[in-house]
């Protein structure tokens, strides 16, 4: 393994029937980056997030995380990682704390308590400790849901759109939290996303992923400088994606 | 195993939490307590009737025929026993079915899952905080019927009953878990949650329901109310003769209720309380002895459906909660 | 009341999409063919029995008393269709009702719905003559299946193929009430989960528990379509439980009712015969005054 990739993604595929949602994808992340994983919708950005995740058997190919491979090692893999699905909801009827008392649990976590407060003071949340999953605002929610993912100190997070519903105060407020763990925890950053204005402000690398291939992978940077004559990310993105499509 | 007693807890709080099971279990109750009360009530009616056509047969200087109707308190169990066949099975296909609900609504398996969490801890998780308050019900239950019996019939219970009281208990846990299982199978392999119940209450129709139906409803004792046989007097013996001569209708019939768990389940319990009465004076041993193909089918069943479901969730190359 | 015809064709259609409902209706419709079979091989194997039982009485010098097979009505064979309707299609009824109610909830439509000019008043007519409409298309293919299957194995009269008809039309009545309850329920819950459970529990009580309760029926006896003996005359609280019980005993009304209309049930008193068919209608008005009042209290912003 290449230690300076906390993700190496090799050959990696996802068939359901005759079709490929994700088609040969090789990627690699560097440790510590904020990675933004783009593509139209369908492209196969959450296929390929569940694969790394082990949650979804690939049909062909392999990929490490952390060091490990996603096929044979994936307790080893889990406990190394962080995930925030999309909409992701916990359970209504117990209290945030239950809610991440449950989760620290099942990461190996055996007297969570102090962990968890200190969580909760880093994402600013300490006064919904008590309050039951069904009363919180959809911002709020996506913050205990971020609580949930970094209590074990993952090594990389998945984000599977993050920002979805939230309002701009709320995506600003994540944003800053991304960042802050990031900078410092040193924690990799692999999110799925359509908010363009976020990678641009948030991510040092980004891949476009179009029909299960990925058509661009580069810092954002070397993005930005190659199609030095697009205005905005968006208009690079289109570019991106319509020089595939006249592929 | 930590993992699994994790989930576990947690799923134990779940049910508890919900106000649904505490309807689900007065429901029981309510249920054993009509049918000891009203098996009781027909016992002593049984009992007077004896009694008067003893006196007037006395009167008129004849000798009354037959001996006095004798109860065996464990028979006026008989409704908890078709209570536990039906509700029962409807309870376990609540809990197998809440239990995907709960996970699959709220995206929360992804979670679990993303842990370092077997899915084998998963499975063994859910199934031992869903054993464990079936089997809190059940002791509700079994300590329900021995009040009952003892405080509305007046009955005195012997070792031996309270035995096969706790036995009886037992099998209709593993009944209940096999239903469990079979509802949770269907909600983790099918799409839509309620498409999945209505399956599971489909099965659980013709497996609890229908077939026994079929079987019972083709037992020629049962085409005359009170029985065909005895309208023309016949007794076990005579019986026996008759219907020796129509076997293959015979073996058609029971091959029909064989297929159910329910009537094996019901076969066992029936011996052990003694429905049958050829079951009443014997020993716990030997009926458990005879009743070993009945007690085994049950227990396949309850075995299939966790094979089953720790098949699908090993089947990775499907997300089975999307 | 146009709305409403257009509410009632978009349920039907829906309702026939449904696989579970498919499934549902294909074990139902394999039950009434099989109910003929069924009927006709036990009469038939217990007239030989009778026959083999009288012989041996006589060998040993015994009368053997007359049959009491004899004569049995053609539609006798059917008698097992009572239970039937009684189990699959009340489980039938409740989850075309439930789907009924639950449908724009599910699609996430009801606020699309409500925001065009249809009031709930359409609403519920809609829903109900789709409920009402299913369930007789359901009763008149087994009725057909039922007509088929009987006349292949006996010879059956114009007389007999009227009572046929007539089970069904009562069945589509005692269904059409465990339907409402399940519509009603999954408009009122919020819970998927409870909201089927609802009609479930009631479904168990009116088939098991108030048999029980009203007539010391044992709770898979009630499932014996001969109607069983019981020993409720001898015991005063028995019989006193019975007084109080038998009224709301819906499903021993439904299964008198409809043996008598096929004829299997001669020596029932006419005055029972009276309360069994107006209890029945009751229940399903009931019913139907409930779905009502869950259409008026349905929150349309809630969903």
């Amino acid at each position: 393994m290449n230690p300076q990739f906390i993700i190496d993604v090799r050959s990696l595929s996802k068939k359901y029937g005759d079709h490929f949602a994700v088609d040969s994808l090789n990627l690699k992340v560097a440790e510590g980056e904020i990675f933004g994983f783009l593509g139209h919708n369908g492209a196969g950005k959450t296929t390929t997030v569940n694969m790394l995740t082990t949650l979804l058997q690939p049909t062909s190919g392999s990929a490490l995380v952390a060091g490990f491979d996603i096929l044979r090692e994936g307790v080893e893999v889990r406990k190394r990682i962080g995930y925030l699905p999309e909409n992701v909801q916990l359970y209504d009827s117990m209290s945030a704390f239950e809610n991440l008392e449950y989760f620290a649990k099942l990461s190996g976590i055996s007297k969570p308590g102090e962990r968890i407060l200190q969580v909760l003071d880093f994402l600013d949340a300490a006064g919904y400790r008590d309050k039951k999953m069904g009363t919180l605002s959809k911002g709020m929610r996506q913050r205990i849901g971020i609580a949930q993912a970094i209590l074990h100190e993952p090594k990389v997070l998945f984000l599977d759109e993050p920002t979805s519903g939230l309002d701009p105060f709320g995506v600003k407020q994540l944003r800053g939290t991304l960042l802050r763990l990031n900078k410092e925890s040193g924690m990799t950053i692999f999110m799925n996303t359509h908010l363009l204005s976020e990678v641009t402000k948030m991510c040092s690398t980004i891949g476009v992923l179009s029909h299960g291939k990925l058509i661009h992978a580069d810092s954002l940077a070397n993005t930005m400088r190659r199609f030095n004559d697009e205005s905005s990310l968006e208009q690079v993105y289109l570019t991106i994606e319509e020089g595939r499509y006249e592929k | 195993m930590n993992n699994s007693l994790i989930i576990g807890r947690k799923e134990f709080k779940d049910i508890l939490h919900s106000g649904l099971f505490l309807t689900v279990l007065q429901l029981l109750l309510a249920l054993t307590a009509t049918s000891v009360i009203v098996s009781s009530l027909v016992f002593k009616s049984q009992v007077s009737s004896y009694q008067s056509s003893f006196h007037i047969l006395k009167e008129l200087g004849k000798q009354p025929g037959g001996p006095e109707p004798q109860l065996f308190p464990l028979n006026l169990l008989r409704g908890a026993v078709d209570y536990l066949e039906i509700a029962g099975a409807i309870l376990g296909i609540l809990l197998g079915s809440l239990t995907i609900a709960r996970e699959k609504n709220t995206q929360t398996l992804k979670l679990i899952l993303t842990r370092p969490v077997s899915r084998k801890d998963l499975l063994f998780g859910k199934m031992l905080g869903n054993a464990t308050f079936i089997g809190i019900v059940l002791v509700f239950v079994g300590l329900f019927a021995f009040l009952s019996l003892v405080f509305v019939a007046g009955a005195v219970l012997a070792l031996t009953e309270l035995i096969k009281l706790l036995l009886v208990l037992v099998i209709s846990w593993i009944y209940i878990m096999a239903f469990f299982s079979l509802a949770a199978f269907l909600s983790l392999g099918m799409r839509t949650l309620s498409n999945a119940l209505i399956l599971a209450f489909t099965i659980w129709l013709v497996f609890v329901l229908i077939l026994p139906q079929i079987g019972d409803t083709m037992d020629p004792d049962n085409q005359v109310p009170g029985g065909f046989f005895n309208s023309i007097h016949f007794n076990k013996e005579q019986e026996k003769q008759v219907l020796a001569r129509f076997g293959s209708y015979e073996n058609a019939r029971n091959f029909i209720e064989e297929l159910s768990v329910t009537k094996h389940y019901e076969r066992t319990a029936f011996a052990l309380f003694g429905i049958k009465p050829e079951f009443n004076g014997m020993q716990v041993p030997d009926i458990l002895g005879q009743k070993w193909f009945d007690i085994l089918v049950t227990v396949l069943f309850f075995a299939t459906g966790t094979f089953a479901n720790y098949s699908i969730l090993n089947k990775k190359d499907i997300l089975v909660w999307d | 009341m146009k709305n409403s015809v257009t509410i009632a064709r978009h349920e039907i259609q829906s309702l026939f999409r449904e696989r579970t409902f498919i499934l549902l209706l294909a074990v139902f419709a394999a039950m009434t063919l099989a109910s003929a079979y069924i009927g006709w091989s036990s009469q038939h194997t217990i007239d030989q029995v009778y026959i083999a039982a009288a012989e041996q009485m006589r060998q040993s010098g015994k009368v053997a008393p007359p049959s009491p097979f004899a004569d049995y009505p053609h539609l006798a064979l059917l008698k097992n269709m009572m239970i039937y309707i009684t189990l699959i299609g009340g489980l039938l009824a409740i989850s075309t009702g439930y789907a009924a109610g639950m449908r724009e909830r599910k699609a996430g439509v009801v606020k699309l719905l409500f925001s065009r000019p249809v009031g709930k008043e359409e609403f519920l007519l809609g829903k109900l003559l789709g409920i009402a409409f299913v369930l007789a298309a359901v009763m008149f293919l087994d009725a057909a299946i039922s007509l088929v299957s009987s006349a292949a194995l006996v010879s059956l009269n114009v007389q007999d193929i009227i009572r046929l008809f007539s089970f069904y039309g009562f069945s589509w009545v005692y269904l059409l009430g465990f339907a409402l309850l399940g519509f009603s329920s999954a408009l009122v819950k919020d819970d998927e989960v409870v909201a089927l459970l609802i009609p479930i529990i009631f479904w168990v009580a009116i088939t098991f528990v108030l048999p029980e309760l009203a007539s010391a029926l044992y709770p898979t006896g009630s499932l014996n379509p001969t109607l069983p003996q019981t020993d409720i005359l001898q015991s005063p609280t028995l019989q006193t439980i019975h007084g109080a019980v038998y009224p709301f005993s819906i499903s021993e009304h439904y299964k008198e009712t409809a043996a008598t209309i096929l004829n299997i049930n001669a020596d029932a008193p006419v005055h029972s015969g009276i309360l069994n068919i107006v209890t029945t209608f009751c229940w399903m008005l009931l019913c139907l005054a409930g779905s009502s009042i869950a259409v008026r209290s349905f929150d349309k912003t809630r969903w």
